[in-house]
């Protein structure tokens, strides 16, 4: 009974982890520039990698110490790379879409009241 | 076929489709900045798929494997991001066009 409910809650994060991956994918391919891609692709794969590892572990119980460890090491460096690629890309001035409404860094900093 | 095989190929076609769409991006990306987000988020997601093996294969050395790979992968994303930088601010400083 314990290993029926076992494989219920494993299977089902593994599969909403591997789903969370055909999004980051999918907005990938059809967004319309370099920093909404980077948005959902970034968000999407660093909930993805927590609900895959977490559904591993959970799976086979003999595997828990290295998924939290791999939980922990995305939840440290994916937001860090996705930092610096788009400061990177800001530098380098990549056009935003036309639909984009405020540039804050390029106004100053400052809010518009 | 039984239930397990069926959850099986579920998971591994949507994490396969993912990076398959990630290397789409990568091959069409008109920027070099798409195709270093590209290469990031397959390894991403590569990293997904190696521990969904450990489970598939039952073998404990799967996990390091993946987080070596991630390790390896966050300093190729760092080092690719921080190379573009600078070239962007050299080419400014010569005066050279940013295009």
């Amino acid at each position: 009974m314990m290993s029926l409910i076992q494989e219920i809650v494993g299977y089902s994060l593994t599969a909403l982890g591997a789903l969370f991956y055909f999004y980051a994918g999918l907005g990938l391919l059809r967004m319309p520039d370099f920093y909404t891609k980077l948005q959902a692709s970034t968000k999407a794969t660093t909930l993805g990698t927590f609900s895959v590892a977490l559904g591993v572990g959970i799976l086979n119980p003999a595997f828990i110490g290295k998924s939290l460890l791999l939980i922990g090491f995305v939840a440290l460096t994916n937001p860090v790379a996705s930092s610096v690629m788009i400061r990177a890309a800001y530098k380098n001035k990549v056009p935003v879409c036309k639909e984009t409404v405020v540039d804050e860094i390029a106004n100053g900093g400052e809010k518009h009241e | 076929m039984s239930g397990h095989a069926v959850i099986d190929l579920i998971v591994f076609g949507l994490t396969g489709l993912g990076i398959f769409f990630a290397l789409l991006r990568f091959l069409i990306g008109p920027s070099s900045f798409e195709r270093l987000m590209a290469v990031d988020m397959m390894n991403v997601m590569i990293i997904g798929f190696i521990s969904i093996l450990s489970y598939i294969f039952k073998n404990n050395m799967y996990m390091d494997i993946a987080i070596l790979y991630g390790l390896l992968a966050f300093i190729e994303t760092i080092v690719f991001a921080k190379y573009l930088e600078n070239q962007a601010e050299s080419s400014k400083v010569s005066g050279g066009d940013t295009k």
